[in-house]
């Protein structure tokens, strides 16, 4: 786009004009008087010279006449709290031909010309700057606002409708400079050496186009990232660690108070040589209290096996019902040596968990089971009432945790399909 | 903002997760991983799907 915004002095109402097209005698309405220099007329597609007393023509737009504009030439909508009039559309591309963008060229008597950009589904408003933002090695400054280098290329004037305050022409070509902090974006277009315009745009959800000029038919689906489109999760940091920790703090609560209390039931000692002694070891009986909770069976043997393991099946014997709860825990120990110097695992100990042991009176009975060559086992075994389960807490901390992760992923994502379409990266370097 | 609805849907998740937390907690539930590895269930009357689960 060239030229710079004006304030037409005319009010609203005496700024509309009724030309006649020279090529086909169509009646022509020009809707920002005194201020366009082209028109397009919608009945041969002829692009008039507006300056002179009687219209001439300057060009036609040849094969790209029915290329319809997405809001209508001559529709009103009221954006970010002003009234403006669509009066002009350009369809252009980028140099190769392959990237194709609408602009509408959007006007107020008070207020001047503003532009709507439309790629991909995306919206975008621009107001012309009189200021000129300050440009730094790969980025540029507007208002105290840094702006990252997003693309360089060329705009080529492909189709047009309606009216403009330059005299515009299809295969008009100019140089432009996008830079972007969302939800804005800086764009600098150069025509020549000297004639250099900036415009500040805002991206615009198109819910708010639509329901601006009462658009009826749907607007075409958002496709991708557009280069300025706010992140979506963009700021939610401080706000969602202030909820995560309210929420770790709600389960660490419940984990000191809900969690069983730990009281010993019974502690006893067994020797078990296979073949010798009975296959089940029966623990002393011992009373269950209380209406809910676990019992833990803790096992452990006197010495550290020697690379070799045991397995003790434990089950937890209702006395009164004859109910069982049955679980399985192996005690195992190997060391070596190798490359990286001495290794070692497992230990001498482990235990079990009982969930929703009712009150009552109960006893343990284990049956050892031994690894090749272990003869014999010294065991010490304790149940106790509220076993505290620390994996539950842990997982649910995992849990919380997880989301924010996933909000930090979004977020990136985000932003790299953002910079998938640049030649360049947020930091200002070039992309690969 | 945007970001709202986001803030909204971590709300129901940290309540469920910690609903499930509170659950557990106060009935003394062995961890799933627990559960998993063999962990212990009542055999009479009640069952599940990792009893008998004993041998290597």
């Amino acid at each position: 786009m060239a030229g710079e915004t004006q304030v037409p002095s005319e009010p609203a109402g005496e700024s509309v004009k009724a030309l006649r097209c020279p090529s086909c005698g169509a009646a022509v309405t020009l809707r920002a008087k005194g201020q366009s220099l082209a028109v397009v007329c919608a009945s041969c597609h002829s692009i008039l010279n507006t300056q002179t007393e009687t219209p001439t023509v300057i060009g036609d737009q040849g094969s790209a006449r029915n290329v319809k504009p997405p809001i209508p030439i001559g529709a009103r909508g009221k954006l970010h709290g002003e009234t403006f009039e669509a009066i002009g559309y350009l369809r252009r591309s980028d140099g190769s031909g392959n990237y194709r963008w609408d602009e509408v060229l959007l006007w107020n008597p008070m207020r001047g010309f503003r532009w709507l950009h439309v790629y991909n589904g995306h919206w975008t408003l621009f107001t012309m700057l009189t200021t000129k933002p300050s440009r730094e090695y790969r980025a540029a400054s507007y208002n105290t606002q840094r702006f990252a280098l997003f693309e360089k290329g060329k705009a080529r004037v492909i189709a047009v409708h309606g009216e403009f305050y330059w005299r515009v022409r299809v295969g008009d070509e100019t140089e432009v400079e996008d830079y972007v902090a969302p939800p804005f974006i800086l764009s600098q277009e150069r025509e020549g050496y000297d004639e250099i315009t900036w415009s500040l745009g805002e991206y615009v959800e198109p819910e708010e186009i639509a329901a601006a000029f009462g658009l009826t038919t749907p607007l075409p689906r958002r496709v991708g990232v557009a280069p300025n489109q706010p992140n979506p999760l963009s700021g939610i940091g401080p706000e969602l660690m202030q909820y995560v920790a309210i929420a770790l703090l709600v389960v660490a609560l419940f984990h000191f108070f809900f969690s069983g209390e730990d009281r010993e039931l019974m502690a006893a000692r067994f020797h078990y040589q296979a073949g010798i002694t009975p296959a089940t070891w029966i623990s002393p009986s011992f009373d269950v209290y209380g209406t809910h909770g676990n019992v833990g069976v803790g096992l452990a043997t006197q010495v550290e096996f020697d690379n070799n393991w045991a397995e003790f099946e434990v089950t937890l014997v209702d006395e009164n019902s004859g109910a069982t709860f049955a679980g399985a825990r192996e005690i195992s120990h190997y060391s070596g040596r190798d490359s990286d110097g001495r290794w070692e695992e497992g230990g001498s100990r482990n235990g079990i968990v009982i969930g929703g042991v009712p009150a009552g009176r109960y006893h343990v009975e284990i049956d050892p089971i031994l690894g090749d060559g272990l003869r014999q086992v010294d065991v010490g075994v304790r149940a106790v009432r509220g076993a505290v389960v620390w994996a539950n807490t842990v997982l649910a901390m995992l849990a919380i945790l997880l989301f924010p992760l996933a909000a930090g992923m979004q977020h990136s994502s985000f932003e790299s399909q953002r910079w998938q379409s640049s030649d360049y990266t947020p930091s200002g370097g070039k992309a690969e | 903002m945007n970001y709202q609805r986001w803030l909204r849907g971590f709300s129901v998740y940290a309540a469920l997760v910690c609903g499930w937390h509170a659950y557990v907690t106060y009935a003394g539930s062995p961890s799933p991983f627990e559960m998993l590895l063999g962990g212990a269930t009542r055999r009479n009357g009640g069952g599940g799907i990792y009893g008998g689960v004993y041998h290597k």
